[in-house]
């Protein structure tokens, strides 16, 4: 079995229908391709009453230690998580992870 | 290229609690009134030697509901005993939660917390005094 001893788990949660564009992103320019999303619904405190439940897309890529920190930053650059009401990210120490790799496609 | 700072939280855990469906609102309710800021609620499918019949033949839900809370370090213990409370964890059957600690979290910081914390450090660090 192919381990990777070290990795992180980035979980980042953001409002529907921003996951898609960050999920290309990181396929596109960062070559990850284990990554999900699921749906769900959250609440925040710096939202109102009426905004309080919100439907959101829970975002989860699976990285090497060594580039944990450089896509922590890039999806806190593309989803804007800096900004107000665009979600909530965060990272933590996974103890192994097994490789994820899409077979080739063979061309006739 | 010119990239903004990214802000972290330091000192943080992830608190899940999974529950029968239903059960959710409560127990965030509970976190929230002790200080917790946000939630996150998914739909799963649980399991357990109880899925079909519970206490006094009442069948416990299959369908669970999955709530994510991140906390500081520093209240996490609070936090999760209102939960577990809340949500009547010490019942069999009604459900499981565990912390997971997490290295940094990120969201949106309002500038006069940013402010404090930057004013706080500077202290700490001897450049202003207080």
């Amino acid at each position: 079995m192919n381990n990777i001893l070290e990795s992180k788990l980035i979980t980042c949660i953001l409002p529907k229908g921003k996951s898609l564009e960050v999920v290309n992103k990181l396929h596109d320019e960062k070559g990850l391709v284990a990554i999900n999303v699921s749906n769900g619904r959250g609440s925040s405190a710096h939202k109102t009453k009426i905004q309080a439940e919100a439907e959101v897309e829970i975002l989860t890529v699976v990285v090497g230690s060594d580039r944990a920190d450089e896509i922590f930053d890039y999806i806190y650059h593309e989803a804007e998580i800096g900004e107000i009401s665009r979600g909530f990210m965060y990272q933590g120490r996974l103890t192994s992870s097994t490789m994820f790799v899409l077979p080739e496609i063979i061309h006739e | 290229m010119n990239r903004r700072e990214v802000t972290v939280l330091k000192d943080v855990a992830l608190i899940t609690c999974i529950v029968q469906r239903g059960i959710a609102d409560t127990i965030i309710e509970a976190a929230r009134d002790i200080g917790a800021q946000g939630a996150t609620v998914n739909y799963a499918r649980g399991m357990g030697i109880r899925e079909r019949l519970g206490i006094l033949g009442v069948a416990v839900e299959v369908e669970k509901e999955v709530v994510n809370i991140v906390v500081s370090t520093e209240q996490v213990e609070r936090v999760f005993e209102a939960m577990y409370l809340a949500g009547d964890l010490d019942t069999p059957g009604m459900g499981i939660m565990y912390i997971t600690h997490l290295e940094k979290a990120a969201t949106y910081i309002p500038p006069a917390i940013l402010e404090k914390i930057e004013h706080d450090q500077k202290v700490e660090n001897g450049i202003i005094k207080e």
